[in-house]
């Protein structure tokens, strides 16, 4: 080995140090982005040159500049994300509806209900009073206000939840677009490799759309993502298919033979979840105003009021709609009010007025009285509450265990960094001497001659 | 296997700690504030039926009060009516008594007549005894005298009743008929009797029997009103005690314990500063600050 062959390989190793230092400063500034998956310089000995029977080493060469990232660890914290996502928007969505059930400040429905009723128990007091018989009307009207209230706020909701899917699809579609575009960049670099940026930007998007959506997705031997919702292919290759929605449908992917529909996961799935609820809220709503209007009309026909003119419907509603059409029946005043049992009607009679009383503790909606039917509603929504929250902490310390689990395995961890650039920086130095030493030698070999 | 520490990782660990502790802190202060400790219906998951209830049976309570004193005030006014016609009806006796003595001429009997017309007048007076405009012995129909001036009873035979607890009904009238009615026939007859002439004392002695049956009648209807006056002075009595009792167990449910709260406001103050200063720390040390 010649001393020209040294400075070969001092120039080597101050190639493989430079690869460090540079791998090194790109983990170092992208310590804090999104997505980042730690680079690693691949060195290994050059192939020696044989010189006779002695070999003689040509020095160090860099392999590759690889990305530190497990595939199926990357797929598990996709459907992870998309758990703890999905079950964040379902808590948070929830969350929202259940103020229409706060009956903590004594200020609801049930508030109302109960109200209506204790109206109803004055009025045995004095039948015929002007005062009383007109805060049971008053009463009437607020408890059918209540119910109407809620459920146009419920309706509300639900608008809400079905806009936020609608304009949530298509910067999903345009993700989708972008994944089949990198699918097509990272074939054309050869592999994920090759192009570990495309690769990193994968990720993150693959990542984007498990939180978003709950899509799955599955790395491919080319180093390409064939992303999946609902058992279905939404991304294959270069080829990515557009999702859309209509309520009350849902989410459908579009197929070669038409459309097909799927349940999202992640946030949407989440959103969609609370949309599903609400919707079970409403039915049981509806229930409500419709049994406790018929139970309440039921009776109120059968009296007389104060005139002596036979009781007609107190309250009115829209069959297809009950809880939100729910009302006092038009053109009623107090004298209205069907109290009496009997006619003409006895300033006191209040036969009927403990008929309607009556009906607080009679099972008249669904099996239940009107007031457990009501507690029972409130208590739905608490427990669904209570449910999405412990479910969201749950699914978020998963997701949290596997992102820990991941900056152990691909994260930048600046000691690392730290030390790494130590060690490139003292090979680079060391090599640098060689260089020195071997030109030094040269010169000194070169004054001889 | 090494254990790594990215900056991304730190950064989100303790933004997820710190806004975990603030939201605690949040909802720790509204507690103490408010003195709730269930803010929100998810608080108290699967006990909104007992805590309605709670809720509306002590809210019961306000309005069985206010019927139970309403009640009171009616059937106190039938006792003191009750016994001014009781007082009526003894003068009646007692006039009676001395009319049926053969010793006193047509002239007194004549003015113990005239002395029975204004009994019965004072009667059907007393009978039209009102409470807040309610006419308490016309039975339901009490929004109109219960006696015309001859007598004749207007009202009807229904007992009114107010509902001064759950399930438990006062009646709050007489039935003037009832009551009345014996008294101001009798008395009628008395003054018949007194104006009929020769043997008026012996008709006037016949009629001792009805007068006293009459005012038995009047006592009895008295002692029933002294009765639901006492039922409504019990239902009153109950429902207070029953609004404390409610008021004690939904206090037990929604309630907070104010030391309590503060303690663990307090702990939870604590805790958020320390954990902004290990943030603090955290994010800071490295070996590229040590090698500075």
């Amino acid at each position: 080995m010649g001393l020209l062959d040294s400075l070969y390989v001092g120039a080597s190793g101050l190639a493989a140090a430079s690869a460090g230092i540079d791998a090194t400063a790109q983990n170092v500034a992208n310590a804090s982005t999104p997505g980042y998956t730690r680079r690693s310089v691949q060195q290994s000995v050059a192939d020696p040159i044989r010189h006779g029977i002695v070999q003689i080493g040509q020095g160090v060469e860099v392999t590759a500049i690889t990305r530190d990232s497990a595939n199926l660890l990357g797929m598990q914290r996709i459907e992870a994300g998309g758990d703890a996502s999905a079950a964040a928007a379902f808590y948070d969505a929830l969350a929202e509806v259940e103020i229409l059930f706060d009956e903590t400040m004594s200020d609801g429905m049930r508030s109302d209900l109960d109200t209506f009723f204790d109206a109803l128990t004055a009025a045995t007091a004095d039948p015929s009073d002007a005062g009383l018989r007109g805060a049971v009307l008053d009463a009437a009207e607020d408890l059918a206000r209540g119910v109407a209230d809620t459920a146009a706020q419920l309706d509300a909701a639900q608008a809400r939840f079905e806009q936020d899917i609608e304009i949530s699809l298509p910067p999903l579609n345009a993700k989708l677009q972008e994944v089949a575009l990198l699918n097509q960049r990272l074939v054309s670099a050869g592999g994920a490799d090759a192009a570990p940026d495309i690769a990193d930007q994968l990720d993150r998007l693959l990542r984007e759309l498990g939180d978003e959506a709950g899509f799955t997705s599955k790395i491919e031997a080319d180093g390409t993502a064939t992303v999946m919702l609902g058992g279905h292919a939404v991304v294959e290759g270069t080829e990515a298919r557009e999702i859309s929605y209509s309520a009350p449908t849902g989410v459908s992917i579009e197929v070669d033979n038409g459309y097909v529909t799927v349940q999202p996961g992640g946030r949407l799935g989440g959103v969609a979840q609370a949309h599903a609820a609400v919707d079970g809220y409403r039915a049981d709503l509806n229930t409500f105003a419709a049994d406790l209007a018929d139970a309440v009309n039921a009776v109120h026909t059968a009296g007389f009021d104060a005139n002596g003119a036979p009781g007609v419907a107190l309250f009115t509603y829209d069959p297809a709609d009950p809880a939100g059409s729910l009302a006092i029946a038009a053109g009623l005043d107090a004298d209205s009010l069907a109290f009496a049992g009997a006619t003409p009607a006895a300033a006191g009679d209040a036969d009927n007025l403990k008929a309607l009383l009556a009906l607080e503790d009679a099972a008249v909606v669904g099996g239940k009285t009107p007031g457990a039917a009501l507690s029972a509603l409130t208590n739905d929504v608490a427990s669904d509450v209570a449910r999405a929250s412990a479910d969201a902490q749950r699914a978020g310390l998963v997701a949290q265990d596997l992102d820990t689990l991941a900056a152990n395995l691909h994260g930048v961890d600046m000691d690392e960094e730290a030390m790494k650039l130590i060690t490139f920086q003292t090979a680079y130095q060391a090599a640098a001497k060689v260089i020195q030493v071997t030109d030094e030698l040269l010169g000194t070999l070169m004054e001889l001659t | 296997m090494i254990i790594r520490q990215s900056p991304l990782l730190t950064q989100s660990t303790t933004t997820r700690v710190l806004s975990g502790l603030k939201a605690d802190l949040s909802r720790q202060t509204e507690v103490a504030i408010t003195g709730m400790e269930v803010l929100d219906p998810h608080d108290a998951a699967g006990q909104w039926e007992t805590i309605h209830g709670l809720q509306a049976g002590f809210d019961d309570q306000d309005v069985y009060i206010g019927n139970a004193r309403a009640a009171q005030g009616i059937l106190a006014t039938l006792d003191d009516a009750l016994g001014g016609a009781s007082e009526v009806l003894v003068q009646a006796l007692e006039l009676a008594v001395q009319a049926s003595n053969e010793v006193y001429d047509d002239e007194y009997r004549a003015q113990a007549a005239d002395e029975v017309d204004m009994m019965i007048e004072q009667l059907v007076s007393l009978g039209n005894t009102e409470y807040a405009d309610r006419y308490v012995f016309a039975g339901t129909a009490y929004d109109q005298p219960a006696f015309a001036d001859d007598g004749t009873y207007l009202g009807n035979t229904d007992a009114p009743t107010m509902t001064v607890g759950a399930g438990v009904e006062v009646e709050v009238g007489v039935i003037g008929s009832d009551a009345f009615a014996d008294a101001l026939q009798v008395l009628e007859d008395l003054a018949a009797a007194l104006r009929s002439g020769p043997g008026s004392a012996a008709a006037t002695a016949a009629l001792l029997d009805p007068l006293e049956s009459a005012h038995d009648t009047m006592v009895e209807a008295r002692q029933e009103a002294g009765f639901e006056f006492v039922d409504a002075q019990e239902a009153e009595l109950t429902a207070e005690t029953m609004r404390i009792t409610l008021q004690d167990a939904l206090n037990a449910r929604v309630a907070a314990d104010p030391i309590e709260a503060l303690t663990k406001l307090s702990e939870l103050q604590s805790a958020y500063e320390t954990a902004l200063q290990v943030t603090a720390q955290t994010s800071s040390s490295s070996l590229f600050e040590y090698l500075r």
